[in-house]
């Protein structure tokens, strides 16, 4: 465990030469809460569907009416699952600090770089299974080639950005909600703690609105350069 | 702060496999739910509008076969009522015919009973005639009337026209003719000489037995039969006579 850093992620035990920390072991807590939501939810799947059902339609036609209004339906087809589940893991993950004695993995580092570098590699891969690989490279020579450096630096900060503005901001609670704690007891958190469920919510919407902004960019360069060219 | 690499890899595994759990258990069946639902409810909708193009139809197909059959009826109407027109036209006709037939049979049997009431009035007022004159006339004869009566009955015998003085000749000519004089008083012996006489001299001898009696119906006057034949001068025959000649008129 490395109780020396409050920032970092106590290791629960070792898998071989992988450590396994308590954000991973948070992380498939909450990967078995959707499997087993998911399945109890598919065995009851209806036409005429009950009030758990219409929630989880609720909830899928809400991200699919978002992504599609940036992108076109079969680009909002392969996209959905990627973006939708970025959602719903940092909805449940950023929550799951409110329960005592669990950490969300979003105040991790680690996983939060994990989930920039997924929305990063994600950008690139539906970029270049729309457009191709030298159509969608050759938009970062546009409008020039002098552009290219500023296009990697822009590549790379905004994935760092992303990892950490989710990661500061989820830990900065749980910190804060701590600190209250020690300083002024058991209840005095209670704020903070309501503070904590509205920046869940609205930083995995951010980071979630963010993933689906570069992925549309990624996927909508190319076209805009056709249409330049059009013109 | 800082990035424990086992977790960025478990993470990021993590995260992939969690993209596959839900595509697998949760977005594929629920997307697949909303598509299913959709599809039946475009195929309702379509259907919707199937039935409802078809109600369209049917309810055009209705109207204008109510539209037939509002003409039809209107048509069966003005050739039912021409139907009762002419049919009342032609009731009216047999009715005035029947009318007029009752009325001029009513008035045949009015005119029949009228008569046969005039005529029987007639009847009963000549036989009360008849009964007040016989009444009348018996009270008032007597000899001189019975003996006037015979000698118009000598007279008459005078003037009866040849063919009824044949016919009494052949009558006389029968196989022994049976003479009966009926008189209302008794004949003495030249009375009846007399009334022979008279008789023998216009139709000639009898063969025949002459036979003589007395009747007072006769009231006045002699009755006499000859064969088939009877010769009257009496009130009573006179009266029937009278009577009879009435309603013979």
């Amino acid at each position: 465990m490395n109780e020396s850093n409050p920032l970092g992620a106590a290791v629960l035990f070792q898998l071989g030469p992988v450590a396994v920390t308590h954000t991973v072991l948070t992380t498939w807590g909450v990967m078995l809460l959707l499997w087993l939501a998911s399945r109890l939810l598919m065995r009851g799947l209806q036409l005429q569907p009950g009030p758990w059902q219409t929630a989880a339609e609720g909830v899928i036609e809400a991200i699919r009416d978002v992504i599609g209004e940036m992108l076109t339906p079969q680009q909002a087809r392969q996209v959905l699952p990627f973006v939708a589940t970025l959602w719903i893991y940092l909805v449940l993950a950023n929550l799951v600090g409110l329960i005592p004695g669990l950490h969300s993995p979003t105040g991790d580092l680690s996983a939060t770089s994990a989930l920039a570098l997924l929305v990063f590699l994600s950008v690139h891969w539906f970029g270049i299974r729309a457009n191709g690989l030298r159509a969608y490279l050759r938009h970062y020579l546009t409008p020039t080639p002098l552009l290219l450096p500023f296009h990697l630096i822009s590549e790379i900060t905004r994935t760092v950005a992303l990892a950490v503005r989710l990661f500061g901001n989820i830990m900065s609670l749980e910190m804060a909600a701590l600190l209250i704690l020690w300083v002024a007891g058991l209840l005095a958190p209670v704020p903070i703690l309501m503070l904590h469920i509205v920046e869940a919510l609205v930083q995995a919407y951010i980071f979630g609105m963010l993933a689906l902004i570069y992925i549309a960019g990624g996927l909508q360069s190319q076209q805009l350069q056709q249409q330049k060219e059009a013109l | 702060m800082e990035l424990d690499w086992s977790t960025f890899a478990l993470e990021v595994v993590n995260f992939l496999i969690l993209i596959w759990l839900l595509k697998r258990f949760f977005y594929q069946p629920v997307l697949n739910v909303i598509a299913q639902r959709r599809r039946q409810i475009r195929e309702e909708l379509r259907q919707a509008s199937r039935e409802q193009a078809e109600a369209n139809q049917l309810k055009t197909r209705y109207e204008a076969r109510l539209g037939d059959w509002e003409t039809e009826r209107q048509a069966a109407r003005a050739a039912l009522e021409q139907e009762l027109v002419q049919e009342r036209g032609k009731r009216l006709r047999q009715l005035d015919d029947e009318l007029d037939r009752q009325r001029l049979k009513h008035a045949a049997r009015d005119l029949q009973q009228q008569t046969q009431w005039r005529r029987q009035a007639e009847t009963e007022a000549l036989q009360l005639g008849a009964a007040f004159t016989s009444r009348l006339l018996t009270t008032l004869a007597g000899p001189e009337l019975d003996r006037r009566l015979r000698q118009l009955f000598i007279d008459q015998l005078t003037t009866l026209p040849e063919s009824a003085l044949k016919q009494l000749h052949q009558g006389r000519l029968d196989e022994a003719p049976r003479i009966e004089v009926v008189s209302a008083l008794p004949l003495d012996e030249s009375q009846q000489q007399a009334i022979r006489q008279a008789l023998e001299q216009r139709i000639g001898p009898s063969l025949g037995q002459w036979q003589f009696r007395q009747d007072t119906q006769l009231i006045a006057g002699l009755r006499i039969s000859i064969g088939g034949w009877l010769l009257h001068a009496n009130l009573q025959d006179e009266l029937r006579f009278f009577s009879e000649a009435a309603h013979a008129e």
